[in-house]
């Protein structure tokens, strides 16, 4: 699969994700690189089925913090507890994966594995010579937000 | 039922503000605890995730179909996973609705008036 094809499915998903359940709307792509003095906050989490790989998810802490407001519906920040905040991120990344596969095959079934927390800073997966791999970054205008997915061998 | 507590609250949230007359809402992070929860309370609509740990949705409703429950309490299915083989799979297997993340709030109101045949401002 061209790397071209999966970043215009990522974008498309985590755009429809962000507008739709986070009232957010991105101001355009951006550099993945995250910035080295900030704390991030990293999600992944893997897929099996026809395909298998992995799908990855980084963004700065305050940016996920002002994710999670959007999302459970709150203008108070006392109110987004890191706890929280997880929690939301993990399950944009889940949203996200999953909108993701499903517009690259939706004819096809996956499962996926429970969004876990990665230790940061990460650097972004290695993709297998035989593996299919792209990287789609946004420009929340708060922060930038960069997903990852790669593509394996199937199972 | 889902594992993710943020989603069940968002949901919870939605249904809160939707105008649908909900007496109580329950919670269940996979498919043993929502089991347990319907053998335990009475409840009109069952609203699943599909991917959890322990017991994901398809075989939630796989067991209650096979008790027979599906027929008078209606499953939607809330996941990801728009594919069309999976819809198909679970609406064989009993499923009454099938709503894919993402959504707009008011989508969840309609596929729960749509399963339980509410007429949307009947009062």
């Amino acid at each position: 699969m061209q790397t071209e094809t999966i970043s215009d499915a990522l974008g498309d998903a985590a755009q429809s994700v962000l507008e739709t359940m986070f009232f957010v709307v991105p101001e355009g792509t951006a550099d993945p690189a995250c910035p080295g003095d900030v704390p991030l906050l990293g999600v992944g989490l893997t897929f099996s089925g026809e395909w298998c790989g992995t799908f990855e998810l980084q963004t700065p802490l305050s940016s996920a913090r002002t994710l999670t407001e959007g999302f459970i519906g709150t203008l108070d920040p006392a109110e987004v507890e890191d706890e929280k905040t997880a929690e939301v991120i993990c399950e944009l990344a889940n949203m996200v994966c999953g909108s993701t596969l499903t517009r690259l095959a939706g004819d096809k079934v996956f499962d996926l594995s429970s969004p876990h927390l990665m230790n940061l800073p990460h650097r972004l997966p290695v993709a297998a010579p035989k593996d299919a791999t792209a990287t789609r970054a946004l420009d929340l205008g708060f922060g930038v937000i960069a997903f990852t997915l790669t593509i394996g061998a199937a199972e | 039922m889902d594992d993710s507590p943020a989603m069940r609250g968002m949901i919870r949230r939605v249904i809160s503000l939707s105008g649908l007359e909900v007496s109580e809402c329950f919670e269940a992070g996979d498919g043993i605890e929502a089991l347990d929860l319907v053998a335990r309370e009475w409840v009109d609509v069952v609203l699943a995730d599909i991917n959890m740990p322990r017991m994901n949705g398809e075989e939630l409703v796989r067991r209650l179909s096979d008790m027979g429950i599906t027929t008078s309490v209606p499953v939607i299915i809330i996941s990801t996973d728009g594919t069309s083989l999976r819809r198909a799979r679970l609406m064989e297997l009993g499923a009454k609705g099938y709503l894919v993340k993402p959504f707009a709030p008011e989508m969840l109101r309609d596929e729960i008036e749509r399963v339980l045949g509410v007429i949307p401002n009947a009062n």
